[in-house]
């Protein structure tokens, strides 16, 4: 017989877009049981496995992207399960979401050069401390970013505090892992794509492993993240 | 009662939009423009029957927990 799936949250923010196909991801690996689950409930139902904030425009972006999630009521439930040690993952918007809720420490600005970007990216795995990233084979994934208020912005003291205790999970590179201004899409610091908490349990990133996850994908670098927290 | 909340980009944070108005500003000729920073405010009313000091609390937590993040943000608040 094979391992009971495990039950893994999708939470669905008034705005929020990538919720299906962040569903559709984790199902496709054959090890989930993705669940809906509106930010308007104060509690996950029953006992769940992991947690995806997906993408999108929670709330309109109003104030700025992700900030009006700290109204919502399973931010409670959310801050709840990351002291607990959850896997969290925070995709682009959910990203955003996780640093305006301060789970995440810095915060996603409008884009170096003001625009909307959406192209694929080469993403370097600098850190395996996420459960989502501690199985993954390569050092170097493509993935694609489509955001803009993507650059990761901190004070240098809290970069510091990031490179010292190994909470920086992606950088934006080339192909061959190098990073530099031409490789970094949006100006982020530290050419910085993805991050964790202190704890290893919550990952915030901008570019969209959903989007390379399934069989019709042009190819499933993301899938990688999602079989991760499989084993 | 009305509180105001005044919100600012901090010093040495990129704001791409006022860069691009300033060389933009430049470019069609307008001179000795320095430097341009955007600050954001916020009314905030109260129901007559409230203590100020209640007010002044609730503003400061609306300005602190939603319309600001300490990471890029210095915030103010004084009643209008």
């Amino acid at each position: 017989m094979s391992a009971p799936k495990k039950r893994i949250a999708v939470i669905d923010f008034h705005g929020t877009l990538c919720e299906r196909d962040c569903a559709a991801a984790l199902r496709e690996t054959g090890a989930f049981e993705p669940v809906l689950v509106s930010a308007e409930l104060d509690q996950f139902p029953g006992p769940i496995d992991g947690i995806v904030v997906p993408g999108g425009f929670s709330f309109g972006d109003y104030i700025r992207p992700g900030a009006m999630a700290r109204t919502a009521a399973i931010t409670k439930a959310l801050r709840r399960e990351a002291e607990l040690g959850t896997p969290i993952i925070g995709i682009c918007n959910g990203f955003q979401i996780l640093c305006e809720i301060r789970l995440l420490p810095g915060v996603l600005l409008k884009n170096r050069d003001g625009r909307f970007i959406c192209r694929e990216t080469h993403l370097k795995v600098e850190s395996r401390r996420s459960p989502f990233l501690a199985h993954v084979q390569n050092d170097i994934l493509r993935i694609p970013i489509a955001h803009k208020y993507g650059q990761f912005y901190a004070s240098p003291e809290t970069l510091a505090d990031l490179e010292a205790n190994d909470q920086i999970a992606f950088r934006y590179c080339d192909a061959d892992g190098g990073s530099n201004q031409a490789t970094n899409p949006n100006g982020s610091a530290s050419h910085i794509a993805g991050i964790t908490n202190r704890a290893g349990n919550v990952l915030g990133m901008m570019p969209h492993p959903e989007r390379r996850s399934m069989p019709w994908s042009q190819h499933q670098d993301g899938r990688a993240l999602w079989e991760s927290l499989a084993q | 009662m009305k509180y105001r909340v005044t919100i600012a980009i901090k010093d040495g944070v990129l704001d791409p939009e006022m860069e691009t108005l300033q060389r933009l500003l430049k470019r069609s000729g307008v001179q000795g423009v320095a430097q341009l920073a955007h600050t954001q405010q916020f009314d905030i009313t109260f129901a007559d029957d409230l203590e100020a000091q209640q007010a002044e609390q609730v503003t400061k937590t609306i300005a602190e927990d939603v319309l600001a993040n300490p990471e890029i943000h210095d915030w103010t608040i004084a009643p209008v």
